[in-house]
């Protein structure tokens, strides 16, 4: 039942509330934030625009099979890395998370705000641990079974047989030189080796945002960890910490980064996502650390430590979530600059040669002096790079008290 | 200030120490062995050819990876450590010797034979029991007696072949150790010696004479060799031999010398001297072997060689007991690098078999050419822009060259560069008819790649700049158009901060014409910032870049950073990183000095 002092909090307007507002205002920044939205979307559901699996598949025999479904996380023979799995593991888990964030908004919209965003960080948290035991599982076990060519089986025209396809029925490394049958449509042509470009770049999209999102994570951890000690007990952990920051500065990131690449015998996605992690978390760490040396002397945290409350709690409850501002910002340049990095690296060859990476394809592009593949690829990398870039500028100026409007 | 900078030096040797330990951790981490997939042969081959195996070891050693990491123990290293490890080896070694063969053609095993000779006192015994006319006290006596002695039983199986894994750890240790085992491999080589049925005065006389009637053989084959080692017998069967034979092979390559001029180095005329000494010595050493299966003969010949050269090499291995301590801490990578580090060497590159310094020095040029380029263009035009944009803030103007420099900087140079290449130069695929494409085609006239093109030796110095300008244009523009965005923005804010500050008011108010006030007293602290800019563009200049030198076929430090990671080329790896790093901490030395002197508003007591 909402009370009058319900409603009272109701009105309150916290401080990320009125950032999301400033944020609103700016409006390519925010569409750039819905057209990011609208690549997570196509790396999710590439699989139901283009797969080389028919979704509902009746054979000679009459019994009805779903081999698309199947396809996406219970058979390595169609997608065999682990970032077409967890994006497949997305996809097949998205209307169930759907369903439940629209159930706990209703429930929370009754509630204070401060229970409301207990429930929304408790829900957020169940569901990162369920999709990580589930990708940890998918990742453990190995199951292949032999698959049919359905695309072949459908081209030939069974009249037994039944097929409801994806609009493109190929996947993407799938090299189909000169093969067309009903329903194979190159939308902007084959490469060199007879894969398809579009496919290609579609499922490019995963690698990318998949390397910016977990490269961004872990050197966003790093550097708040770091960042926050270092800030908060200052003295001797401070100087320790500052003086790994600079050392880590004086590298050349990119240098570094070949360097660590060189040491691998096979550069897989992962070890691109750990190493530009690990190089990149100085910038974080000297934001939290400032944040953290000019919040730590201030009322409210005295008033914590005066209530008794642990370091612990002091740090990550009360003064990290006023820092994280700056951090919000730089983790948002950083998913463009790690999404370049990424593609540069596959430029040059030292990434990894299973995926179809933005990157490959431009290089591929240029070997073959396939102008049009080129061009395509780089123009993927541009949008996504300005896309991240754009609405970083727009949390950015956000946050800015003095560029309220 | 002298103190502030003096404060800053010192606590550069921290850091910088702290840096170069990094490295080192980082050249040893590196999994695999540095170099081994470059150096002539592969990890797998690596024990099939020899002279690929001998590239390896030279290779090792000249990268001083044969060292230990942190502290060196050899000098404990004794005559049973030497002999395990060669035992591992020799298990895996296929030859069969002659005497081998014909022990086990009689159908008894090697470890029957051995039992009988190791079994011959308690036989002995057996037998004297066995008269059936013995008086009963003596009889038990004999038993008692024959108690003590014991039967031993021998493990007839032969003893597991070594798995591969063990065998190549063992050889690549045996060869690590070097110097260190020289004396005990001497030793080991020399130490057991045949049992001939002349000079046979051990307790196993009888028994070796037993053994050969029994298998009709004579004695003098070598089926095996019995020694008497303190309290235990120890029985040495065909692996005696492998031992051996490894033991002098292994002698032959641990007792040479390492050469004083290295690859890519010319030396004075007294190294060179020294140095053709040594490697003759070394080529004598290196013969000094036998082959499985060769005469006693043979071998007692090559022993008296090495028993010569002992003579003479025993003074270069002995040791004072400072000597040894000191060892124990300077004989180790550690040190060796640091050494090394002290004379700012960096070793050899695999690649180009010559000092890393040098190949550094023929690289670092062509970076500094296109980037002080490119610095440059990118100050010239990114300044002017700056300006433009705050003073004319929130205008049409100013918002489209946000716009414009926002664009520039989310495309990726590598994309900007391809493009270039495909479409400004000469092969350009667009369509000569289209309007667009004869606009286009109309500056295709930039080459392709390349420093220059300047093939002959006889150019003007004028016709050599000319053609060098002309091939830098691209990579200068690709490299340029993204920093320009960075600094115009960094010019725009340093000078909107200005402004808007009260002595810009002031000025105005006196009635400067807006130009005086912009250009005379704005501009000139609003640029402070992007001026100290430059100090940390110093290890840029000699870094370069990476993706256009490689498009561009540059043959800068981009380009070699490329290369020797391609290569494996940790030297150079490691080099460019040091260097690199090095110069960062200086730019930002610089950068804070420079920003000091320039603004006599900032104090740093």
């Amino acid at each position: 039942m909402a009370t009058s002092s319900d409603k009272a909090y109701r009105e309150y307007a916290s401080y990320w509330a009125i950032v999301w507002e400033q944020f609103r205002k700016q409006r390519s920044s925010y569409w750039a934030m819905w057209l990011i939205f609208g690549l997570f979307a196509l790396a999710i559901y590439a699989p139901v625009f283009s797969s080389s699996q028919p979704f509902v598949w009746r054979g000679s025999d009459g019994g009805l099979s779903f081999p698309w479904f199947s396809s996406l996380l219970f058979n390595r023979n169609v997608f065999e890395n682990g970032v077409d799995l967890f994006f497949n593991l997305l996809l097949v888990l998205s209307p169930a998370l759907l369903v439940s964030f629209l159930l706990i908004r209703t429930r929370a919209r009754s509630m204070k705000v401060s229970d409301a965003a207990r429930l929304h960080r408790q829900h957020l948290l169940f569901w990162n641990l369920i999709i990580l035991a589930a990708f940890i599982g998918l990742m453990l076990t190995e199951p292949r079974t032999a698959l049919p060519e359905y695309r072949e089986f459908a081209a030939a025209g069974l009249e037994s047989g039944f097929a409801l396809f994806p609009p493109l029925r190929i996947h993407y490394e799938d090299t189909l030189h000169g093969v067309t049958g009903p329903g194979i449509v190159h939308v902007l042509g084959q490469d060199n080796a007879g894969r398809d470009i579009f496919v290609r770049l579609l499922y490019g999209t995963r690698v990318s945002l998949s390397i910016g999102v977990i490269a961004v994570s872990i050197y966003i951890t790093i550097g708040i960890v770091l960042g926050s000690i270092a800030g908060y007990f200052g003295g001797r952990t401070d100087i320790v910490v500052v003086r790994l920051i600079e050392i880590f500065l004086c590298f050349p990131a990119f240098f570094l980064i070949l360097t660590f690449i060189g040491f691998l015998d096979q550069p897989s996605i992962a070890w691109v996502m750990v190493i530009i992690g690990l190089i990149g978390w100085t910038g974080p760490a000297r934001l939290v650390r400032g944040e953290f040396l000019r919040l730590r002397n201030i009322d409210f945290v005295a008033a914590a430590r005066a209530l008794g409350l642990s370091n612990t709690r002091i740090i990550f409850r009360h003064i990290l979530p006023n820092a994280m501002g700056p951090v919000l910002v730089n983790a948002t340049f950083g998913v463009a600059s790690a999404v370049l990095i990424e593609s540069t690296l596959s430029f040059l060859g030292f990434g990894d040669p299973t995926l179809p990476s933005w990157g490959r394809i431009l290089a591929f592009g240029r070997s073959t002096s396939d102008t049009q593949m080129m061009l395509i690829a780089g123009f993927a990398i541009f949008v996504t790079v300005s896309a991240f870039n754009m609405a970083g500028e727009g949390i950015r100026d956000a946050l800015d008290p003095k560029l309220r409007k | 200030m002298t103190q502030y900078i003096l404060k800053r030096l010192l606590l550069m040797v921290p850091t910088f120490l702290l840096i170069t330990l990094l490295v080192f951790v980082m050249i040893n981490l590196a999994p695999g062995t540095a170099g081994q997939a470059a150096s002539a042969s592969g990890s797998e081959q690596a024990d099939q050819s020899a002279a690929a195996r001998e590239g390896y070891r030279l290779f090792k050693e000249q990268y001083n990876l044969d060292l230990p990491i942190i502290l060196n123990f050899r000098f404990l290293l004794d005559e049973d450590n030497v002999m395990r490890h060669l035992e591992v080896v020799a298990r895996n070694l296929s030859g069969t010797i002659p005497g081998e063969r014909e022990a086990f053609a009689v159908g008894r095993t090697a470890a029957g034979v051995v039992a009988d000779i190791v079994n011959e006192p308690f036989h002995a015994l057996a037998r004297e029991l066995a008269d059936p006319d013995l008086d009963p006290d003596e009889r038990a006596a004999l038993q008692r007696r024959q108690q003590e002695v014991g039967f031993r039983t021998i493990d007839p199986r032969r003893p597991p072949r070594p798995a591969q894994g063990a065998i190549f750890d063992s050889e690549e240790r045996l060869e690590d150790w070097g110097h260190a085992i020289v004396p005990e491999l001497l030793a080991i080589s020399r130490s057991y010696v045949w049992i001939y049925r002349d000079d046979v005065d051990s307790p196993w006389l009888d028994g070796v004479g037993i053994l050969a009637e029994t298998l009709g053989l004579d004695p003098s084959t070598r089926s095996g060799s019995v020694e008497w080692r303190g309290e235990n017998w120890r029985v040495h069967t065909t692996l005696t031999d492998k031992v051996r034979f490894l033991a002098v092979q292994r002698l032959s390559v641990n007792a040479r010398r390492r050469v004083l001029i290295r690859d890519g180095e010319r030396g004075t005329e007294e190294q060179r001297a020294a140095n053709r000494m040594i490697v003759s010595e070394n080529n004598r050493i290196s013969q000094w072997t036998w082959s499985l299966g060769d005469s006693p003969e043979r071998q007692q010949e090559i022993l008296a060689e090495w028993e010569g050269w002992w003579e003479e090499a025993s003074i270069r291995y002995e040791r004072t007991g400072l000597q040894t301590l000191g060892s124990v801490f300077l004989d180790t990578r550690f040190a060796a690098y640091w050494a090394n580090l002290a004379r700012l060497d960096f070793g050899t590159s695999i690649r180009y078999r010559r000092p890393v310094m040098q190949v550094i020095g023929e690289h670092w040029m062509y970076s500094v050419y296109l980037s002080v380029m490119s610095l440059l263009l990118a100050y010239f035009i990114s300044v002017p822009i700056g300006i433009l944009a705050a003073v004319k803030q929130n205008t049409f103007a100013d918002r489209g060259v946000g716009i414009a420099l926002f664009v520039l900087y989310s495309l990726p140079s590598f994309f900007v560069a391809t493009l270039a290449q495909t479409y400004l130069t000469p092969a350009s695929p667009l369509d000569a008819d289209s309007f667009i494409g004869k606009v286009i085609n109309f500056f295709a006239v930039f080459p392709v790649s390349g420093f220059n093109s300047v093939e002959a030796i006889e150019v003007t110095t004028w016709e050599l700049l000319t053609n060098t300008l002309w091939h830098m244009v691209l990579p200068v523009i690709c490299l340029t158009y993204m920093s320009l965005a960075v600094l115009s923005r960094y010019a725009r804010t340093g000078l909107l901060d200005v402004i808007r500050s009260d002595y810009i008011r002031t000025a105005r108010a006196k009635g400067l014409s807006e130009w005086v006030v912009i250009m005379k007293h704005a501009v000139r602290n609003g640029m402070i910032p992007i001026l100290t800019l430059l100090g940390t563009t110093l290890p840029v200049l000699i870094g370069g870049s990476i993706v256009i030198e490689y498009i561009f076929v540059i043959e800068g430090m981009g380009s070699l950073m490329i290369g020797s990671i391609f290569f494996r080329d940790y030297n150079v790896i490691m080099g460019i990183l040091l260097l690199s790093s090095i110069l960062t901490l200086v730019g930002i030395l610089l950068s804070d000095i420079s920003y000091a002197l320039v603004d006599p508003r900032i104090s740093f007591d």
